[in-house]
């Protein structure tokens, strides 16, 4: 029987393989191990079917450290995020076979453009998922509290991002105090999406003791963000019970967690920025308050002087005006006193008067003149003819003189 | 809503209550001082509240 030696039948593969494939093809596949050693990258790389999920294929491949480099310097930050566990990816290889070592991919370049695109479907597929859950907004209509003092953050414990973040809220220009908690998640790699979403989970457990929360990351590759991208985080940063603020350092291209949240801004300062901008619109607000309340208050009370004023004048000169009254009263008064003490006086004269004539009139003297005379009797007058006998003496006294004379004859009437 | 904002919420909500009476009602004078003295006291108390953040303990020390 003829027969290989191991050795001979690898390197016949492999001389078939060389033969067959002299140059570099490009491959699809999926990484699900990336491994560093030594400044080399070795990936597993697998296919799963479509249907369900199933592995169906398997390579080795590695990036060796120098292609590493090169590949650095011209796609940049974005090589280290699409050489990745799970990332789907397209690259240049040379097919190798050794017969010690077995079948094995070089990697000599890498597809950033189809990383990028799978990213983009990846991206809309979850936004049109969330859409039609109708979560897109929902973070976005929950109401901002008046003042952002409590925060929740969701960052890296070594990211330059947090502590930029916190710096500036602790160093801010106004005075503005803040209770800040860590809510420590890996910003890249796979792990992000698990952490995120069990923190998400301990958040809404607690969150009537935070005004907020924020996700901050500093600025790196596009392609680090994918874990924002993902359904699951960003359905739970939809139902999150807290308004969310995402500054994860993306230059141009949003991600869908910066879609669901309620504030999305570029960076951590700016998250930061943010917050003390909200707190300096409240405090202004107050201020303002304060000012509108002084001057209605200033306002009322100058109207009540004024009134004040015009009721002191009103009876100013109501009083004058009664006490003219008065005065006039007064004066009409003296005026007719002296007519009226003196029509007194002209009655009293005249009852003198009339009295003065009565007793004139009464004056015997007078009566005497009009021819009226006395008679007496032994010096007493006598007034009736009863009192005189015939014969007696009697004595007529006439307003000059008296006659005595003797009674002859006495006639009485009836 | 949080425990600690209602109370910056209730200060805001007396706040207009106060200006939405003086601009309404007519006040006497004398509430109307009582109302100043206290728009100046809410005032003042969220500005020192925003100045003042409460640590919260058990937050602080639970990992």
């Amino acid at each position: 029987m003829d027969s290989y030696s191991l050795f001979e039948l690898n390197e016949y593969v492999k001389r078939v393989l060389g033969l067959n494939f002299p140059d570099p093809i490009w491959v699809r596949a999926e990484i699900s191990q990336a491994r560093d050693s030594k400044g080399h990258l070795y990936l597993s790389l697998l296919e799963k079917s479509e249907q369900d999920d199933a592995v169906i294929a398997q390579a080795d491949a590695v990036v060796w450290a120098s292609t590493l480099r090169k590949l650095i310097r011209l796609y940049g930050k974005n090589v280290h995020a699409i050489l990745q566990d799970g990332m789907e990816v397209q690259l240049e290889v040379s097919l190798q076979f050794h017969e010690r070592y077995g079948f094995k991919l070089i990697v000599e370049d890498v597809d950033t453009a189809y990383a990028v695109g799978k990213l983009e479907q990846q991206k809309q597929q979850t936004l049109e998922a969330l859409a039609q859950q109708k979560l897109l907004d929902k973070n976005g209509q929950l109401p901002l509290p008046p003042v952002l003092q409590r925060i929740a953050v969701l960052s890296s414990p070594q990211a330059a991002g947090w502590h930029d973040f916190r710096q500036q809220l602790l160093d801010n220009p106004y005075g503005f105090d803040f209770f800040l908690k860590l809510f420590p998640i890996s910003v890249q790699g796979l792990q992000v999406e698990k952490e995120a979403l069990a923190q998400l989970m301990r958040l809404n457990a607690r969150n009537e003791k935070y005004d907020c929360a924020v996700i901050i990351r500093g600025g790196g590759a596009r392609l680090d963000l994918i874990a924002f991208d993902r359904l699951s985080v960003c359905e739970a940063i939809a139902n999150c019970t807290l308004p969310i603020i995402t500054g994860i350092g993306h230059e141009v291209d949003e991600t869908v967690a910066d879609r669901v949240a309620h504030t999305s801004v570029k960076t951590p300062t700016a998250a930061a920025e943010r917050i003390l901008t909200h707190n300096l619109h409240f405090e202004s607000q107050l201020i303002q308050w304060g000012q509108q309340v002084q001057h209605i208050a200033r306002q009322q009370l100058e109207d009540q002087r004024f009134f004040l004023e015009r009721s002191r004048e009103s009876i100013r000169l109501q009083s004058k005006q009664l006490l003219r009254n008065d005065q006039a009263k007064l004066e009409k008064f003296s005026d007719l006193l002296p007519l009226y003490t003196r029509g007194q006086l002209q009655k009293a004269q005249n009852q003198l008067q009339g009295i003065q004539q009565q007793i004139e009139l009464l004056d015997p003297q007078k009566v005497l003149a009009r021819g009226y005379t006395l008679t007496s009797q032994d010096g007493k007058i006598v007034r009736s003819v009863q009192d005189l006998k015939e014969g007696a003496s009697i004595k007529t006294i006439f307003q000059d003189g008296s006659v005595e004379s003797t009674v002859d004859k006495k006639e009485t009437d009836e | 809503m949080s425990k600690k904002n209602l109370s910056y919420e209730k200060a805001v909500e007396e706040l207009q209550q106060i200006l939405q009476a003086l601009q309404e009602e007519e006040i006497s004078i004398d509430e109307l001082s009582g109302k100043i003295k206290r728009a100046s006291e809410l005032i003042q108390w969220c500005q020192e509240k925003l100045r003042t953040a409460e640590e919260d303990l058990d937050e602080l020390f639970d990992v």
